[in-house]
């Protein structure tokens, strides 16, 4: 069981990850739903796992990660994001996001990154 | 202005990315209407989902939609009950994920806000006059919504 901060601006897609998360035996430690209280949960709670959208109000999911793995170099970044586009994809790889999810989110995708991101 | 060949390539990339959220989505019959220009005059349904584009191309693309047709989207896509919360919020993230999907046509500088979403009655809205806005519907189940896209 691995503990997990989720980042979304959408109520919808917090509800969903959650429950994803939950259904594998989870623990949801916070969701956030900006990217200020996504850094204020990252440094309370120091999650293994982090599921980050990009798209955020107060400041965004690029910054978010660069800040995250900057303090936790060993934490697990999931960009789930609306954006589908290769090089934003790859800079976000090269930038140390584990995986990058594309909305709209299929559960089986979610789930494989999930156990990938755990090994 | 857009040429009419360049709004044709605008119009084929949203058709597309809403083609791809609905196949992907809900597992029931929808159908696309033919795009058209949109006018002042023309009637805003109850709820507005709206993302700023900025970067290699300018406007916006909205999502227009009455309460019914976004509770039926947030039961089929999100298997949740749908409260005014997130009626809202299935509005909102509908156009973000359809707005997001099109960066794969114009680039990693085609940029894209934070969904705003607005409910109530809009009788009628103001679009800027240099830029061409289309509407394309999307019905299914009996609802329909409209996409609406001003780019230039």
């Amino acid at each position: 069981m691995s503990e997990v901060l989720i980042v979304d601006d959408s109520k919808l897609m917090r509800i969903t990850i959650e429950k994803y998360l939950k259904k594998m035996g989870h623990n949801v430690i916070a969701t956030a739903s900006d990217g200020l209280e996504a850094m204020e949960y990252f440094e309370k709670f120091h999650p293994k796992i982090v599921t980050l959208d990009l798209t955020l109000p107060e400041k965004d999911g690029f910054e978010c990660l660069e800040e995250m793995i900057k303090k936790d170099e060993n934490v697990q970044v999931i960009v789930i994001s609306a954006i589908k586009d290769v090089k934003t994809r790859m800079h976000l790889l090269n930038s140390g996001a584990t995986e990058y999810l594309v909305k709209p989110l299929n559960e089986e995708t979610f789930v494989s990154a999930v156990n990938r991101v755990k090994q | 202005m857009l040429s009419f060949k360049s709004d044709e390539v605008v119009m084929n990339a949203f058709t597309d990315s809403v083609l791809s959220y609905f196949d992907e989505t809900i597992d029931t019959e929808y159908d696309l209407g033919t795009p058209y220009l949109l006018k002042n005059e023309d009637i805003m349904n109850d709820y507005i989902g709206i993302i700023g584009i900025s970067g290699n191309r300018v406007g916006y693309v909205i999502i227009s939609s009455n309460r019914d047709a976004l509770g039926y989207m947030v039961r089929k896509v999100f298997e949740e009950e749908p409260d005014e919360e997130l009626v809202q919020d299935m509005a909102g993230e509908l156009v973000n994920t359809i707005s997001g999907n099109v960066r794969e046509f114009f680039g990693d500088e085609f940029l894209i806000s934070t969904p705003i979403v607005l409910s109530g009655k809009f009788e009628t809205i103001r679009f800027p006059k240099d830029i061409p806005i289309f509407s394309i519907p999307i019905q299914f189940e009996g609802h329909v919504m409209n996409l609406i896209i001003g780019i230039k």
